[in-house]
């Protein structure tokens, strides 16, 4: 009986304990002269005897603080740091975390007034303060991610095989990728902007809608339609689609501070050659079915439209559940 | 195209309908036979188990067994399991609690602000403090298990539930004995010395008040009425508590001897007892009611419970 009472004891919630846990604020600004100005808060009640403690980089001496000062609910301390290593690619972590059940929010603002936030927890107690990025590193990086990504997405990569299709090659097909382009770059920039939000699960319903759209076309008799005449149109449209999925990605990854319209510009074109790549790649089978004689044949002809039509059918179920999931 | 379309030499129909009931066949295989991996909770955060450890051997003054440990776990694992499910039902939302929770905890890192409510609300969740956060959590955590209790639609405990529920824990529903008594307090002289002014006041019938002169101040009192042994235990310690129910057991009215206490030696003089006796029903109805209500509530949201956890992957380590 006692036993079970000290274990409901130690699973009440204690929701009405003053402000124990509330998170603890660790600033970090540093000077013209190179010197931290830190300013560390913490309640002044804790969960536990075990106190919290900003542990700053073993190169940081403490050159001057204040003693602590009651702020509201908290206690306030103030200090002045010489770091030999400065605080780039250092980790700056708080310790008494886990014991306190508590989190804190740690900002640091760098002379080139590049600043980061992190929320550290028990599980994740440390910060590194990363290296800006210069501008060569920025377009390497995300001219890789943008081709990265427009491989890794399979339903990318069967829009354009569609398009291709869809116009054979020469202008038509100059006018259709450029299309499709502008379409994506336009949305990619506006959501990574925050000029918009959009409802994802939604949009990714939408893009399979677009890709079935496209192998229904595909299906009818060449010439017949507007779109087979002006492929431009639904490139460009469903471009903007495909460019909020884009943005989805980016957004995964995030945007170095000091050079968003760079990482912008080449996660754009990193999308561009990995689509140029693809369409090399199904033109060099094209030719090979071509030199084979086999490009005729039915079969041939029709499986990819069958494998878009039946692949984009069965996204349009996967997503539209999720959407109506919510 | 000119050619009839590959689909189409099969099966009759456009060809639309062909691609949606070969996608729709598709995606069945693949949900039937490459299902998304379930969920994972767990293993247990070593940090927070460490915390139920300490604190039961705080108040236990011992380590918990295999068997607690156990149950830690579990308590853990549901938690988080319960925490998971309600940030999914974006229960922080709209809860007042957390609101304030978040609101409050703004202001605290951010003192000088001037912004609006729903600006704090709206910084503490781009924080994640609705993740972080230890009291939302919890709050979290209560709201789900009273959202599983309340899916359940339990209809409340009739009248014959309640009779059975009283008839076999009766021993629970006894109203506890009382106890009016009076004492001479002693102080700490020596036994021998107890042992003679307890004999004079027995010897000459004295009554408390008269006997009230051989002792010296006690602070708290000289007489008690109607006290229950939780109250005696309470004001004059358990040693006090169990010797006095020992004689009032032998003897129920009287001087009932020399007992001692943490403050010294008393010598008590019991004016009434009235021993525990069973409550009737009509008057611990409330009481019952609520264990009852308790009992079934905690019943079915352990079932509710233990379905919720087979769409997970638990990982106790």
């Amino acid at each position: 009986m006692r036993r079970a009472l000290i274990l409901l004891l130690l699973v009440i919630p204690a929701l009405s304990w003053a402000h124990r846990f509330a998170p603890s604020s660790l600033n970090i600004e540093e000077l013209p002269s190179g010197e931290l100005a830190v300013r560390w808060k913490t309640p002044i009640q804790l969960v536990s005897d075990i106190p919290l403690v900003p542990v700053l980089p073993e190169s940081c001496e403490e050159i001057e603080a204040s003693p602590f000062v009651p702020e509201g609910t908290g206690k306030l301390r103030q200090s002045i740091y010489r770091c030999a290593q400065g605080l780039v690619g250092q980790s700056i972590e708080i310790s008494g975390l886990g014991v306190n059940q508590s989190s804190a929010l740690v900002t640091v603002v760098l002379q080139d007034g590049v600043s980061h936030q992190a929320v550290l927890t028990d599980q994740d107690s440390s910060f590194l303060v990363p290296e800006t990025p210069d501008h060569l590193s920025v377009v390497g990086r995300y001219s890789v991610l943008g081709a990265e990504h427009i491989w890794a997405g399979l339903d990318h990569l069967l829009f354009v095989l569609g398009l291709l299709l869809l116009v054979s090659g020469g202008r038509r097909l100059i006018y259709t990728i450029t299309a499709f382009t502008v379409g994506h770059s336009v949305t990619l920039a506006m959501v990574t902007l925050g000029l918009f939000d959009y409802p994802v699960a939604f949009v990714e319903f939408l893009i399979a809608v677009s890709i079935f759209a496209l192998a229904i076309e595909l299906t009818r008799s060449s010439g017949h339609s507007r779109l087979w005449r002006r492929p431009w149109l639904l490139a460009g449209g469903f471009g903007l689609l495909h460019g909020m999925g884009f943005a989805g990605a980016l957004a995964e990854t995030g945007l170095p501070q000091t050079n968003i319209p760079l990482a912008l510009l080449f996660f754009n074109i990193g999308i561009e050659l990995g689509q140029l790549a693809f369409i090399a790649v199904l033109l060099l089978f094209a030719r090979v079915a071509a030199r084979w004689s086999i490009s005729s044949n039915p079969v041939v002809v029709q499986s990819p439209v069958l494998l878009l039509g039946v692949l984009s059918a069965m996204w349009c179920f996967e997503r539209g559940l999720a959407v109506i999931a919510g | 195209m000119t050619t009839k379309f590959l689909t189409q030499r099969i099966l009759p129909g456009p060809t639309w309908l062909h691609f949606l009931l070969l996608g729709a066949a598709l995606h069945f295989l693949v949900v039937s036979f490459f299902p998304p991996p379930p969920p994972v909770i767990g293993p247990p955060n070593i940090g927070r188990l460490q915390l139920l450890y300490d604190g039961y051997a705080r108040m236990a003054g011992e380590q918990p067994n295999a068997a607690q440990i156990e149950r830690f776990i579990d308590k853990e694992l549901r938690e988080e399991m319960l925490f998971r499910e309600a940030i999914e039902a974006e229960l922080f939302l709209d809860d007042p609690a957390v609101v304030q929770r978040l609101i409050r905890n703004i202001l605290f890192l951010f003192p000088d602000n001037s912004w609006s409510d729903t600006e704090r609300v709206e910084r503490g969740l781009a924080l994640n403090m609705h993740l972080t956060d230890e009291v939302v959590r919890r709050r979290l955590v209560q709201m789900m298990e009273q959202l599983l209790i309340a899916a359940q639609n339990l209809e409340p405990p009739t009248h014959a539930e309640l009779l059975a529920f009283f008839e076999t824990n009766r021993d629970e529903f006894l109203a506890p004995a009382r106890v009016s008594f009076e004492h001479v307090f002693l102080g700490n002289i020596g036994p021998r010395e107890v042992e003679t002014i307890y004999a004079q006041v027995v010897n000459e019938k004295l009554s408390p008040k008269q006997a009230l002169s051989l002792g010296t101040a006690f602070l708290e009192g000289y007489r008690f009425d109607d006290f229950r042994w939780r109250d005696i235990e309470g004001r004059f310690g358990s040693a006090f508590s169990a010797a006095l129910e020992e004689r009032v057991g032998i003897d129920h009215s009287g001087w009932v001897g020399i007992v001692p206490s943490v403050f010294g030696t008393h010598l008590v003089f019991v004016s009434d007892y009235r021993p525990a006796y069973p409550q009737p029903f009509e008057e611990v109805r409330g009481d019952i009611r609520w264990q009852v209500t308790n009992e079934r509530d905690q019943a079915a949201l352990d079932t509710a419970i233990e379905a919720m956890m087979n769409k997970y992957e638990v990982r106790r380590s």
